[in-house]
């Protein structure tokens, strides 16, 4: 009982223990910075750990930005443990360093404050050089990045045409990211400072290689359009792109030797993927936009602010139509420029002619218009010259372009055919939702109709209910009847059985008549008929086979009573006698014959067998 | 017996089944002397004495004859004498016999809204609001045929399934369908029968509903004439009611009166 006791309040303890470790030991925090190793070659990445010992309740320390120094936080590692009975626990921060040029670095000194506690780490320094680590194996070297500045080997390019434009002007936005021989992979789409610009969407980047200074360079081109919205001194840019650059990993712990000479250690660095990407934030300086407004001198007066160098196409569709019948303008407008800008193009007077809202569609560097036009009067015969106005920035003057006028033809519309053209604000009018309309009551009823018996409805006559039971009565009925007449057609020993005393009776109703008669062969005939067809009925044997000798078989082996099959072999012999001897057997034989066969027919009918 | 036998033997009974219901209508239709006290409450209407035709209609009621178009001139009385709540129940019992009636269902909504109780004349539940739009235009005793219909429909299929292969293929689907419609009128002639008997009507100007059925009790809420409630209870002298928003409470029996007479 007492050792439980002393159990339980040990778990107990310890518990508490393991959940407030910042609390018990918050005075007694140690903070040490430690990088993995003092001397790197340049492409490797280092592991530095800023680790607290006695807590597990510290937050990551943010970095100071390092110049040619790229870090990433990788994240905590914590570890507890108990040495002789001493707890200790600390926590580890672990950040990657990927160092972009050659050269000395320095990290910290480094200074914490956490819960009103300030905790304080000395400086480290690396170097990081050119050429190969001494302590490297030659084939780790080989694969390391050669010796020269990352920002030599991957960096970004910008590029506008020209750097002065007209305010909606195109222009052609080029970022280029140059890579040679490093393995940039998960290369997102560039961002960059537009203020003052509309952009499009990123067209498909170009992928291709270029030489500059006599290196071989992959590119990638990201091009996007886009044209000034005010006018001024604008910048573009800085253009950010984000990658990752695969870099292989520095080996911390060596196997043992003869361990690594048996697999040989390239072997197990590619098989358990020793490389490790570092992300790259790779950036370009902006660039200075002038943008000048638009000339006012020389604009014409159909101007709608396109801008670019535009090309024009006008067809007409159908050219004779009736009147009331649209005709379709169609207007294409392709070239270069900013087809943003372009709006419809200017429609001389349209008088005598009914038009909506055009139709527009861009596919590609083409807009198209398309204008249905109604004509009202016979009188027209063309559609008017089209005209589109728009400023060329290269040649730096306003241009018109016309087309048209169409001809068409247009014939006098069907004899009892009205033009059926009513604007919305016509048919509204003819709504009469706004009439001032009286309210009241529907005048009485003149016809009484029929009455009723107050409180009476059908459903409380009994009458009615019970008459609910006749369908399924009915159904029953119907469903009991097809039932046995299917049982008839698929089972003829179950139909002769049933039938037999019918049958058995009509046959002693004819016996009857011939012993009225007093004929007596004909009479013997029926009864021998009759017991034949009846035995044969009742136990399905073939009715002209039955003999006594079958009788005596059959019936025995069911069991029958000896009396009724003396009596049946008795009626047989009697009939054998009276059809093949000529004896005259009188009435009161025959009568006696009668009532036996009945007997006989009776007992077959009570038992079964 | 052959398959023509069947037919004509489904058909007799289905003539037979007609002829009977048809002389139940008949029975529960006696046409006497009430016609001609109608014309003369509607003579009385028309020469605007509005209290004698109506009493002259509530004399024919008393007798125990009633139709729609009986209910639906009293309430026009009354609704010309300015009682809208009198005029509103006597819609209401109209509504049991002819609920298919335009003019009816004009003059209910424009009583209605003068005292503004359209809003909680339905059920606040969707479910049951949408069992009652399925018979809405039915009369009690139309809902009765019809289910009587559809039942006799039921036992036709059984039957007609046992002599049509072609009819056999599909009776499980028809029956299925039958039966839901079977259910689902039945339920909506249940929710019928319940309105007829425990629905009733405001015919006082205003009435207050109370936590107990006593003078000193707390008002709950108010009810304005014409609202239509749901008795559940009954005290000496006081309702339990039910409003269509499930809201309960106790109103003096003479403010309220039964749809059902």
């Amino acid at each position: 009982m007492k050792n439980n006791y002393v159990r339980k309040t040990v778990i107990i303890l310890f518990c508490g223990f393991l959940l407030c470790p910042g609390v018990s030991f918050a005075k007694d925090i140690a903070f040490e910075a430690h990088l993995d190793r003092e001397k790197v070659s340049l492409g490797q990445g280092l592991q530095f750990e800023l680790t607290f010992d006695n807590t597990q309740d510290m937050p990551p320390l943010a970095l100071p930005e390092i110049e040619g120094l790229q870090v990433r936080y990788l994240g905590p590692s914590t570890r507890m443990s108990i040495v002789n009975g001493k707890v200790s626990s600390s926590i580890t921060h672990i950040y990657s360093l990927l160092p972009l040029k050659a050269g000395n670095y320095k990290v910290g000194p480094f200074t914490f404050e956490h819960n009103g506690d300030t905790y304080h780490a000395g400086e480290i320094n690396f170097e990081v050089i050119k050429g190969a680590v001494s302590s490297g194996s030659a084939s780790r070297e080989s694969a390391q990045v050669s010796p020269e500045d990352i920002s030599e080997r991957v960096f970004l390019v910008t590029n506008v045409k020209n750097n002065t434009v007209y305010l909606n002007e195109a222009i052609a936005f080029t970022i280029k990211l140059y890579v040679n021989r490093l393995a940039v992979r998960d290369i997102q789409y560039p961002e960059f400072s537009h203020d003052g610009f509309s952009v499009s969407p990123f067209e498909k980047p170009k992928q291709y290689t270029e030489v500059v200074g006599g290196i071989n360079y992959d590119v990638i081109e990201f091009s996007v359009p886009l044209f000034a919205m005010r006018q001024g001194e604008l910048r573009l840019g800085p253009v950010s792109l984000k990658a990752n650059l695969l870099v292989r990993k520095e080996q911390r712990q060596r196997l043992p030797s003869g361990f690594d000479e048996f697999f040989g250690s390239n072997m197990l660095d590619d098989f358990f993927g020793s490389y490790q990407n570092y992300p790259l934030d790779l950036k370009s300086a902006d660039i200075p936009i002038i943008v000048r407004a638009l000339p006012e001198e020389h604009k014409p007066q159909n101007f709608t602010g396109a801008v670019g160098n535009f090309s024009m196409d006008a067809s007409v569709g159908p050219q004779e139509v009736k009147v009331g019948d649209p005709v379709t303008v169609k207007i294409t407008v392709s070239g270069e420029g900013n087809l943003n800008t372009v709006t419809m193009p200017h429609l001389g007077a349209s008088k005598g002619f009914k038009t909506y809202e055009p139709q527009v569609k861009q596919e590609g560097a083409n807009k198209v218009f398309e204008q249905v036009m109604i004509p009202l009067e016979e009188a027209i015969q063309e559609i008017p010259a089209i005209d589109l106005s728009f400023f060329d920035p290269a040649a730096g003057k306003y241009m018109t372009i016309t087309r048209g006028p169409f001809p068409i033809k247009v014939e006098k519309p069907d004899k009892d055919e009205k033009i059926a053209i009513i604007s919305n604000q016509q048919q509204n009018k003819l709504v009469l939702g706004d009439e001032p309309l009286g309210r009241d009551i529907v005048y009485i009823k003149v016809s009484p109709g029929r009455f009723f018996t107050k409180g009476r409805f059908l459903f409380h006559n009994y009458f009615f209910l019970w008459m609910h039971l006749l369908p399924p009565l009915f159904f029953l009925a119907i469903f009991l009847f097809d039932k046995r007449r299917r049982k008839l057609q698929n089972n003829p020993q179950y139909a002769r059985w049933l039938y037999a005393p019918k049958k058995a009776r009509e046959y002693l109703l004819k016996a009857r008549q011939y012993c009225s008669s007093n004929d007596s062969k004909m009479f013997y005939d029926t009864v021998f008929q009759t017991l034949q067809e009846y035995l044969g009925d009742k136990f399905h044997l073939p009715s002209q086979g039955i003999t006594i000798s079958v009788i005596d078989e059959v019936l025995k082996s069911r069991g029958m009573d000896e009396s009724v099959l003396l009596m049946i072999q008795g009626l047989f012999r009697e009939c054998d006698a009276a059809r093949y001897a000529p004896l005259a057997l009188g009435k009161d034989a025959m009568l006696h014959t009668l009532k036996q066969l009945e007997e006989v027919i009776m007992y077959l009918q009570k038992n079964k067998f | 017996m052959s398959f023509k036998r069947m037919a004509v033997g489904i058909l007799l009974f289905v003539f037979l089944y007609g002829v009977n219901t048809a002389f139940l209508f008949a029975q529960n239709s006696p046409q006497e002397a009430p016609g001609q006290l109608f014309e003369k409450a509607n003579d009385l209407y028309r020469t605007a004495k509005y209290d004698e035709a109506s009493d002259a209609y509530e004399q024919i009621a008393r007798l125990g004859f009633v139709n729609g178009n009986l209910y639906y001139n009293l309430g026009n009385s009354y609704f010309k004498k300015g009682e809208i709540g009198k005029a509103i129940l006597n819609y209401e019992r109209a509504r049991q016999f002819m609920p298919y009636d335009s003019d009816l269902k004009a003059n209910l909504a424009h009583a209605g809204s003068l005292v503004n109780t359209n809003a909680l004349q339905h059920s606040a539940n969707r479910v049951l609001r949408w069992f009652d739009s399925l018979t809405q235009g039915f009369s009690i005793n139309g809902v009765t045929v019809f289910l009587s219909l559809l039942f006799v429909c039921f036992f036709v299929l059984l039957i007609c399934q046992i002599f049509i292969p072609v009819v056999r293929k599909y009776t499980m689907v028809m029956a299925s369908c039958i039966v839901i419609f079977l259910l689902a009128g039945a339920f909506s002639l249940y929710r019928k029968i319940d309105y007829l008997n425990k629905g009733a009507v405001v015919i006082v100007k205003e009435t207050q509903v109370r936590f107990e059925p006593s003078e000193n009790a707390t008002a709950y809420f108010t009810l304005p004439q014409g609202s239509r409630v749901e008795v559940i209870d009954v005290s000496v002298h006081w309702y339990k009611i039910k409003r269509p928003d499930y809201k309960v409470g106790w109103v003096d029996k003479t403010a309220i009166e039964l749809i059902r007479q």
